[in-house]
């Protein structure tokens, strides 16, 4: 790497520092680690509601908390394992390894990635808000008219819930565009679509979901506000309003929001398996067509949600068919990941140990998946524990997996430490045995007719020993996280310092600093494959001459560099926003101060300028 | 697709077995689609999906009706046990946190259960028989069921409705 000898470590350490750097930055990478360390903290908030949950169901008749608390637990414990937990984990990941991937300098519009950033933690603190004034949400993450009425929930947790998730959204419809600009229009050269990574492939598919979904959920939320501020009837049946239209436009975002949190833990995966089987990945424009096909077969499927509300044979059909459809690109790329390994010259990192806990457990719930995707099937499990179960195993033996992979894969490039493989294994081994212990005995729960969302159950239904089972699962689980905070916690105090390609890797990210310099390329490299590193180092695998290196910057190259200079507009537009929208709890007048204050704050986020300081040079 | 030009013979001649694979997945895919209409036409698995529109106001009119007409055989935990006639309309509603009334019905007899909710979503599931279905306020909803073995069927709400969905549980005893 002596061509790149500029860009040792201890360069980065010259980039800004202190808190104020931090609240200010729009630098790509610093909101990717803003968006992982946020997203970490709220999954052991809900991993902790889970354990809750757990203890309150190890034993019969238990009195550990009461039944509101309990609903507000699973409530919350959804809402946010989907949206304060995977969705920005997903999102530190987008932010810090896109623009590495495509050889950029940062996304297209800084700030509004920082608005992004500071706008969720907004929504997430709103959303955690109503724990400490006692009105947590306790409609469910799904929200269903009719129980989120006035009349039904008259107290403040549903407004906490709606208000919270507008802001989540708003968050995600901008990051959603930002990630398609910076996609589409600031790849390096050479960089055609096809010959973009996987992960940056699957990146693209989940912007164009969030950007045509969260609206759709966008339009529920306000018409369930006007019913609950203004007194309209949207979802009120005894004044012809129609709790069904509920279901109808939340599963119609909730369906491809499904498969936002999975697709780009499919995306981690297909980088990390060919990095580690040492080849190529197997059929990869088939893996990219298949992830589109998902996108696109994501929104004709919602109803597979609702069989059991009465819509009808030929309905029930054609979603049900559309739904088994999704099992097939699905299928297209579990045989591709276990084709790029097949005959692989494989290295069993941790990161490969996650990814392959991902296939092995994804597969198991995709099956029981296409079980209730039809609705004969489905009949007998909607509501059971069976739901729970395979949810579970696609979400957390999928997404969570496949993220802590990334997490594993990338942790060397983001913060300059090798993780401890050995405890690394361990936290796998872990929770993969944890997992499985506390999942798949609800399979049993489910279709021997335990239903979702009860505090509690009478002794003698046959329900008590697999309960109890689950429940030490969840604390393995639990020990496993520990295992990786011990980890974090002593490598970044001695770990290994990690070389800029400390995998032998093949994208565009291994070929620059661990960390990366704020500015992450000195010369925006040419591109001439798919897997460029890879081709500059070792040539196309068919006797032809190694892709040309980038040329070493010069003085003149790296003077000419220009990053987008900080900025404190994001986050007082952010804070101004959650003022505006918490007023709506509290008094009117709040709401207009903040209103004002948030277009005071838009203003002049809009017409910030910076003249080019005429010392600016690269840090 | 591929970007770059591929040198020399990199592919092979698609091998008779993999056809084979190929043809035999295909086949299995077709039955399982064939299977759908299948269960719905011959294996009678999928409720019928008789719906109607109506309000709780109309449907608990019908309910009350039901109930007064009876026969009334007797009372359980404050809610009236009805034996209805077979072959007849039989009504049963959801509403916080119970399902009202009791049914007493006969094995082997075919009856037309018609089903709302007053107020929430509730879900309408038998244990131990594991027949799901959910029940909006506004639908009203018709199931033909005709009971094949004796013994207490419990009817377990399995959609989520606030602090009393784990309580609320009503029963159909078939004898």
């Amino acid at each position: 790497m002596a061509t790149h000898a500029a860009f040792m470590p201890g360069e980065a350490a010259a980039a800004p520092s202190g808190l104020w750097s931090w609240i200010t930055t729009v630098d790509h990478k610093r909101i990717g680690i803003l968006y992982g360390t946020s997203a970490f903290i709220f999954f052991l908030v809900g991993g902790i509601e889970a354990l809750i949950m757990r203890l309150q169901l190890a034993a019969p008749d238990n009195t550990l908390v009461g039944a509101q608390r309990f609903n507000e637990l699973f409530t919350m414990h959804g809402t946010t394992m989907v949206f304060l937990a995977i969705m920005p984990m997903s999102a530190a990941f987008f932010n810090y390894m896109i623009p590495l991937l495509i050889g950029a300098r940062d996304v297209a519009f800084p700030r509004l990635n920082a608005l992004s950033y500071w706008v969720f933690l907004a929504g997430a603190l709103l959303l955690n808000a109503s724990f400490v004034v006692g009105a947590a949400p306790d409609g469910g993450w799904f929200g269903y008219a009719t129980l989120t009425s006035k009349q039904f929930s008259p107290g403040q947790s549903i407004d906490f819930w709606v208000l919270g998730l507008q802001i989540l959204g708003l968050s995600s419809l901008m990051a959603g565009f930002n990630f398609i600009v910076t996609i589409v229009n600031m790849r390096a050269p050479g960089m055609t679509l096809m010959r973009m990574p996987v992960f940056v492939w699957m990146s693209l598919v989940v912007q164009f979901l969030v950007v045509l979904a969260f609206p759709a959920i966008t339009v529920a939320l306000i018409l369930l506000m006007f019913d609950r501020f203004f007194g309209t009837l949207f979802y009120a049946p005894a004044a012809g309003g129609d709790p069904l239209l509920w279901q109808h436009l939340f599963w119609i975002f909730g369906h491809p929001e499904v498969y936002i949190l999975i697709l780009p833990a499919m995306g981690i995966v297909s980088e990390v398996l060919p990095t580690f089987a040492r080849k190529p990945l197997f059929g990869a424009p088939v893996v990219i067509y298949s992830g589109i096909m998902i996108g696109f077969f994501g929104f004709g499927v919602w109803s597979h949600h609702m069989f059991a509300v009465g819509m009808g044979p030929v309905a029930d059909s054609a979603f049900s068919i559309a739904t088994m459809l999704i099992a097939i690109p699905t299928g297209v790329k579990i045989f591709n990941w276990i084709g790029t390994l097949w005959s692989g010259s494989i290295r069993f990192t941790a990161a490969l140990y996650f990814s392959l806990g991902f296939i092995a457990m994804f597969i198991m719930g995709g099956l029981s998946g296409v079980m209730h995707a039809s609705p004969p099937v489905d009949l007998q499990q909607t509501d059971t524990y069976f739901v729970v179960a395979h949810l579970h195993y696609v979400l957390f033996g999928g997404s969570i997996f496949g993220l802590f992979s990334g997490a594993y894969y990338w942790w060397p490039k983001i913060t300059g430490r090798m993780l401890d493989e050995r405890l690394g294994t361990l936290h796998f081994w872990l929770m993969l045995i944890g997992f499985n212990v506390t999942f798949f005995p609800m399979h049993y729960l489910g279709l021997i007719g335990m239903p979702r969302r009860i505090y509690t159950y009478a002794p003698d239904l046959g329900w008590n020993f697999w309960n109890l089972v689950s429940t030490v699962g969840a604390f393995l689980i639990a020990v496993s996280f520990l295992v990786f905070i011990a980890n974090v916690w002593k490598t970044m105090r001695a770990g290994a310092v990690a070389s800029p390609d400390p995998w032998d890797g093949r994208t565009l990210e291994w070929a620059i600093a661990s960390p990366p310099p704020v500015h992450n390329f000195g010369v925006i490299p040419t591109v001439h494959g798919r897997d460029e590193l890879w081709l500059q180092k070792h040539g196309d695998g068919h006797g032809g001459t190694p892709a040309p290196r980038p040329p070493a910057p010069t003085r003149q190259d790296l003077a000419s560099i220009h990053m987008p200079p900080p900025s404190y507009w994001p986050i007082l537009l952010a804070a101004s926003m959650l003022f505006m929208m918490s007023g709506a709890l509290i008094s009117i007048y709040q709401v207009v101060l903040g209103g004002l204050l948030t277009l005071y704050c838009m203003f002049r986020f809009a017409l910030e300028y910076h003249r080019p300081h005429p010392q600016e040079s690269l840090r | 697709m591929s970007l770059q030009t591929l040198q020399g013979v990199w592919w092979k001649k698609v091998d008779a077995s993999e056809k084979m694979w190929i043809g035999i997945a295909l086949v299995w895919c077709l039955i399982l689609f064939a299977m759908m209409p299948l269960w719905h036409l011959k294996g009678g698995q999928n409720p019928s999906f008789e719906t109607y529109r109506t309000t709780p106001e109309q449907f608990l009119k019908k309910v009350e009706a039901f109930v007064a007409a009876g026969p009334k055989a007797g009372e359980e935990k404050g809610l009236p046990v009805i034996a209805p006639d077979p072959k007849t309309e039989v009504y049963m509603l959801g509403r916080l946190w119970q399902w009202y009334p009791t049914l007493k019905l006969k094995k082997g007899e075919t009856y037309r259960l018609h089903l709302s909710s007053m107020d929430l979503v509730h879900g309408f599931s038998l244990f131990p028989l594991n027949l799901n279905f959910m029940v909006l306020p506004g639908y009203e909803y018709v199931l033909t069921i005709t009971p094949t073995t004796t013994g207490e069927v419990f009817v377990v709400c399995n959609e989520f409705c606030g602090i009393g969905h784990h309580q609320m549980v009503g029963k159909i005893t078939v004898e």
